[in-house]
């Protein structure tokens, strides 16, 4: 393991974003940075700069308007990278699957590597499912990128793909 | 030459007025929910403000009349807001009694429990945004200390309705559960702790040298102000206008613990600040009242007829008047519901006062607002 990927798993930076929820899952990340749950003995700090960021926090069923915001700033996350969805409606929609304005969940737009359940979920959940979310980190470089749908959708040629990946390498 | 040039734009700086436009969102590490600001500065100086706030349109108010019948609506409106859901879950429940013509028959000990729940939850709201606002003013361990003793509510709440955020405790037609007696002993125990911690969080903001000149003085909004533009809530009470939704109201006891209205002249953000900290007291005092004054007992009356009349509710959320309307025409779900949030009342007067107040004043102004973006956009 180089020395990069090895400082990636102990000191992993956070980026958060609520993509319309109701605000009770990002209070619980908050929590969650508080004393009695110290997310920082994990190495994690929550950074609003996604440049810096390696785990990607999404909270709340993407809203139409969330939906372009959503994207821009996963693209802007450099690889390796993993997304972590919090709550039952980052999941698949939860309470609001079907409203007209929703997207039902983060996995219809960005790739999902670990789900954390719950309404809203508890900051033990959180915790755990980050620290599932490291190994999965732990395990990811730049060389196995799996593109994203909506990627895929715009790009229907093997080729293009391939220019698309080679510039996600580079950041 | 180069320190020449520097020199020079040095210069131009201090003479000439310098316009900035500085973007704010929709996502930031200071924000957890999406809202944008653009501020448009002269020297470090606001001059206009415009902002965002429709990021979370989710459509609920439709799916309450489209995708839920009656009895789930009070689940549903739980999830407009995180902070405040249990301010939601109460109007909701009593607005579909009343549209059923029950409300009269809901037993007191449902009412004492709601209280309890509505308190419960508005403790915890005010010891977040305090937090919050001393973070925010450079405080950044009292923001971990007030946090600290906030997870004792959390756990309150927990023990008491099986949930941190999101109770789901009250039902159309009275509550899902009872509060047993040892259960009871324990909330009383944890009561006088709380007590405590907000003592200690009145006394850092009534004494603290630092805290007190950055926030008095700040954003003052005037009774006259006030009025005009029909703010609610720990706002319009700061700013010496008596105003309180749990004495306006009677879906629940108040009038009979005797309740007493918290409110200050100043109306600048320490005042705000403080109206919220006495508050604290207030509802540690009306649930041990609730709880003296109701004994175990019937919780819940069965619900058999469908909401088939016009009818209103206000209740009063941590962040001001929250108000409920329902048009029901004998279906199983109704044909209107409107929701009407504190926040949305308090928006309007926010450019005027963020008006020619230096840059970094903002975020501590902001905070003793105190929006609430998920209500506002539902």
């Amino acid at each position: 393991m180089s020395i990069f990927a090895l400082s990636r798993v102990k000191s992993p930076w956070i980026l958060h974003y609520d993509t319309g929820g109701c605000n009770g899952c990002d209070i619980e990340i908050l929590a969650v940075l508080t004393p009695r749950y110290d997310v920082e003995r994990f190495g994690m700090i929550n950074r609003g700069n996604p440049k810096q960021a390696d785990v990607f926090l999404v909270t709340g069923p993407v809203t139409k308007r969330c939906r372009e915001r959503l994207i821009n700033l996963y693209l802007q996350v450099p690889e390796p990278k993993v997304v972590v969805a919090v709550g039952s409606c980052a999941c698949d929609g939860g309470v609001f699957r079907n409203m007209y304005n929703v997207e039902n969940g983060v996995d219809k737009v960005i790739p999902v590597d670990v789900y954390v359940p719950g309404c809203a979920a508890r900051p033990h959940q959180i915790i755990d499912g980050v620290v599932k979310a490291l190994e999965i980190l732990s395990k990811k470089t730049k060389e196995n990128i799996e593109l994203p749908e909506y990627i895929k959708e715009r790009f229907p040629s093997l080729n293009d793909r391939r220019k698309v990946l080679e510039e996600m390498r580079k950041r | 030459m180069a320190s020449e040039s520097k020199n020079k734009t040095r210069e131009i700086q201090i003479k000439e007025k310098v316009y900035t436009t500085i973007p704010f969102g929709s996502q930031h590490v200071a924000l957890p929910e999406p809202i944008k600001f653009i501020f448009d500065t002269e020297n470090e100086i606001v001059k206009e403000i415009k902002f965002d706030i429709a990021y979370v349109h989710r459509g609920i108010e439709k799916a309450l009349t489209t995708m839920f019948d009656f009895r789930k609506a009070p689940y549903v409106v739980g999830r407009v807001c995180g902070i405040c859901s249990a301010a939601h879950t109460i109007p909701c429940a009593v607005v579909m009694e009343r549209a059923i013509g029950i409300d009269r028959e809901i037993p007191d000990r449902a009412k004492a429990i709601r209280m309890i729940a509505l308190e419960i939850n508005r403790l915890q709201s005010h010891f977040l945004i305090n937090g919050h606002l001393a973070e925010v003013c450079g405080y950044e361990n009292v923001f971990m200390h007030i946090w600290r003793d906030r997870e004792m509510i959390m756990d309150l709440a927990d023990m008491l309705f099986g949930n941190r955020v999101q109770y789901d405790v009250v039902c159309v037609g009275g509550v899902n559960r009872d509060i047993p007696k040892d259960k009871e002993r324990v909330l009383l125990d944890k009561l006088n702790e709380i007590e405590k911690s907000v003592e200690f969080m009145e006394k850092i903001f009534t004494k603290d040298r630092t805290l007190v000149s950055r926030l008095k003085g700040l954003g003052v909004v005037s009774k006259e102000m006030a009025l005009e533009y029909g703010i609610v809530g720990p706002m319009a009470r700061a700013s010496g206008v008596k105003t309180d939704c749990r004495v306006e109201d009677d879906w629940g006891l108040y009038k009979d613990l005797g309740f007493e209205m918290v409110t200050m002249e100043e109306g600048d953000s320490l005042a705000r600040c403080l109206v919220r900290v006495r508050e604290c007291y207030e509802s540690i005092r009306i649930i041990r009242e609730a709880i003296k004054s109701t004994e175990e007992g019937e919780i819940s009356i069965k619900v058999t007829a469908n909401p088939k009349y016009e009818a209103v509710c206000r209740n009063e959320a941590p962040r001001g008047e929250l108000f409920y309307y329902v048009k029901g025409t004998g279906g199983i779900m109704p044909d209107r519901v409107r929701i009407r949030t504190p926040t949305l009342a308090n928006i309007p007067i926010l450019p005027e006062v963020m008006k020619d107040v230096s840059y970094n004043d903002i975020p501590p102004l902001l905070m003793s607002f105190d929006p609430c973006i998920a209500c506002t956009g539902r």
